[in-house]
């Protein structure tokens, strides 16, 4: 039985059958073999249930307040802010484009977005500037996973509702590790910049340029201080805090900014709809296998075929990992959040480490998916901007690559970049 | 598309074709004003919640619910939405390895897979709601019929929408075309509104 499931799902998946379906059709399928004709009732329900989570309204509501935000102009603001305080440095533009990623993060939980509004705007600025268009490419789509890994983040809003973890405690927890992957992509851009003769901005800028431009940008800065002083405080669940994210950015647009129209609205929320309604799919169709693979006993094969390999806590978080990134190369992350969350989640509690901590590693190892080929959302768009191919890229990205996969790994084997604020905050022991 | 058109003319299916794209692109449309509707009452019905409990201090007690399964119903009709504008995407990569009339065909029998799923969504779900006619919702007091109704209605939509895609496949050369929406890269940034097709990066390519 659990070879025909994951015969089925590997058939499906290769012939490229959208991934949602493959879940829900897999999922019918093994009821089917299983001989349980009876149980097909289950489909709609486990189907509708899938998906009736107030939690996981965060996910809309965040991807709605980026939206508008980025309609209303603000992504030019962040551009010019980090530019004043990366600028003068040997590749100062590429620096500012990923500190510019640090910035968008807070209001974006998507990092196709970010690839989408950033690159748009840097990449042919950078190529103007001397800098070749595939580094500029490179920079743009590996700084973009930033944005899913600070608060807020769509895919830890399914990962908190699923995995009953505190989604308050995910987004703290992903502060650090979001500035460490900055920090990491920084020092790669530099080393680059330097070996390439990349041009060094022209000034630094005085502080009174810098306040001008902090004050420009204050407004996308404090949402994610909205967000989550509302979350911490305990005033506003994640998905209200979401919500009142989307009522600040419709104000800003409207009345600080005055660059939204009510004619924007219709575009904007229907691209909400058809996001949310994409990744509803893959949740409901995955809550029917979901069924099927607890029926099946899966999730306790899979930890006690692990375990067999070695019960040390390091060796299994190491198979762990490479099986999140061999994953995450193929399939869409939501999906292999729900699927693989329910057992890799409790496997690694097991064996002893915090649910933030290990939340934090799953988002980290399936967004590095992101910026790899063959399938990489970020690589994807960043090629649509630049015009390149995603050979050309792949080349150029690389490096960058491996110094997120350094962050991953110092991420995993240090709890403490994750831990340190939720324990702060009193979130983890 | 309009060459397309051009070359098909006199072909036997031209009707069929025709008749599809009249279907898809009106569902389409019509489709948009309900989720568009629901995805605004979602918004606003959370925030006349946080609006009652944190500002007035009189909670309300049903917007929670209220939004709950008005997304539901968001998502579930958009789900047909994005069928026929193909925005469900898969692993593409292997399929585009086979000869184009092999995975041509691959993909339009794999599809019956997908319509079977929907049939039964579609079939149990209207079981599934009947059944629920006399259930209670517990803050709204309505019967949980409206509510799950979302499932059956959204999977005949989708099976309305999937038809339509299938009979277009049938004449769509790249494959490119069938697996992805019509270009993801440029849909995200017309609506970004960042087009700048004759800037710099387009010239330099056509050096």
């Amino acid at each position: 039985m659990t070879a025909f499931i994951a015969g089925t799902f590997v058939v499906l998946i290769l012939i490229g059958m959208p991934v949602g379906f493959v879940l829900g059709v897999t999922g019918l399928l093994s009821m089917l073999r299983m001989g349980l004709e009876s149980v097909l009732q289950l489909v709609p329900q486990r189907y509708f249930a899938g998906v009736d989570m107030f939690t996981l309204m965060a996910m809309p509501f965040f991807i709605l307040a980026g939206e508008i935000m980025n309609k209303t102009g603000i992504t030019t603001r962040l551009v010019k802010f980090s530019n004043v305080l990366v600028g003068h440095l040997q590749g100062g533009l590429a620096q500012a484009n990923i500190l510019a990623s640090v910035f968008f993060a807070g209001i974006t939980g998507a990092a196709v977005s970010d690839t989408a509004a950033i690159g748009s705007m840097l990449i042919p600025a950078m190529v103007e500037e001397g800098y070749d268009k595939d580094f500029s490419a490179a920079v743009t789509a590996s700084s973009s996973i930033i944005g899913p890994t600070i608060p807020p983040s769509n895919i830890m809003v399914i990962y908190g509702a699923f995995m009953q973890v505190s989604i308050a405690g995910l987004f703290l927890a992903g502060v650090l590790p979001g500035l460490l992957i900055a920090a990491v992509l920084m020092f790669m851009t530099a080393r680059i910049s330097k070996k390439r003769g990349y041009p060094v901005g022209e000034r630094r800028a005085t502080l009174k340029e810098i306040l001008v431009a902090f004050k420009d940008s204050l407004v996308a800065l404090l949402m994610p201080v909205i967000i989550l002083g509302g979350i911490l405080s305990g005033v506003f669940t994640p998905t209200e805090a979401a919500a009142v994210a989307v009522a600040y950015s419709m104000f800003v647009g409207f009345f600080v900014f005055k660059s939204l129209s009510v004619k924007d609205l219709w575009p904007i929320f229907l691209k909400m709809a058809r996001t949310t309604g994409v990744v509803f799919l893959v949740i409901s169709a995955a809550s029917i296998l979901g069924w099927v693979l607890t029926m099946e006993q899966i999730p306790e094969k899979v930890a006690a075929l692990m375990l067999s390999i070695s019960t040390n806590k390091w060796i299994v978080m190491s198979m762990i990992l490479v099986l999140l990134l061999f994953v995450g190369m193929f399939m869409d992350i939501a999906a292999a959040l729900i699927i693989l969350g329910p057992i890799l989640h409790p496997l690694a509690v097991d064996i002893g480490f915090h649910p933030l901590h290990f939340g934090i590693i799953m988002v980290l190892a399936l967004n590095i998916a992101l910026m790899t080929p063959p399938v990489g959302a970020c690589l994807f768009v960043a090629c649509g901007i630049s015009r390149l191919t995603i050979e050309q890229l792949s080349r150029e990205i690389f490096p960058f690559i491996i110094m997120v996969v350094i962050a991953l790994l110092i991420v995993t084997f240090v709890p403490g970049i994750s831990l340190f604020l939720p324990r702060l905050m009193g979130m983890a022991p | 598309m309009e060459s397309e058109q051009h070359s098909e003319r006199g072909s036997p299916f031209q009707g069929l074709f025709r008749l599809a794209e009249i279907i898809g692109t009106g569902l389409e449309r019509l489709l948009e004003v309900p989720v568009f509707i629901l995805s605004v009452t979602m918004t606003a019905t959370v925030l006349l919640g946080v609006l009652f409990r944190y500002v007035f201090r009189s909670p309300l007690g049903w917007t929670e619910e209220l939004s709950r399964y008005v997304m539901i119903w968001m998502a579930l009709l958009s789900v047909a939405l994005c069928i026929w504008r193909h925005e469900h995407v898969g692993v593409t990569m292997f399929i585009k390895k086979l000869p184009r009339l092999v995975a041509k065909t691959i993909i339009f029998l794999s599809n019956f897979l997908v319509l079977y799923f929907l049939y039964v969504l579609a079939l149990y779900g209207f079981r599934m709601a009947e059944g629920g006619k006399a259930q209670v919702s517990t803050a709204l007091h309505t019967s949980m019929k409206w509510w799950l109704m979302a499932v059956p209605v959204s999977a005949v939509l989708c099976l309305v929408m999937l038809v339509c895609k299938m009979t277009l496949d049938l004449r769509r050369k790249d494959l490119d075309e069938i697996l992805m929406s019509e270009d993801i890269i440029q849909a995200v940034k017309r609506e970004e509104g960042l087009d700048f097709d004759d800037g710099s990066v387009r010239g330099e390519n056509q050096e």
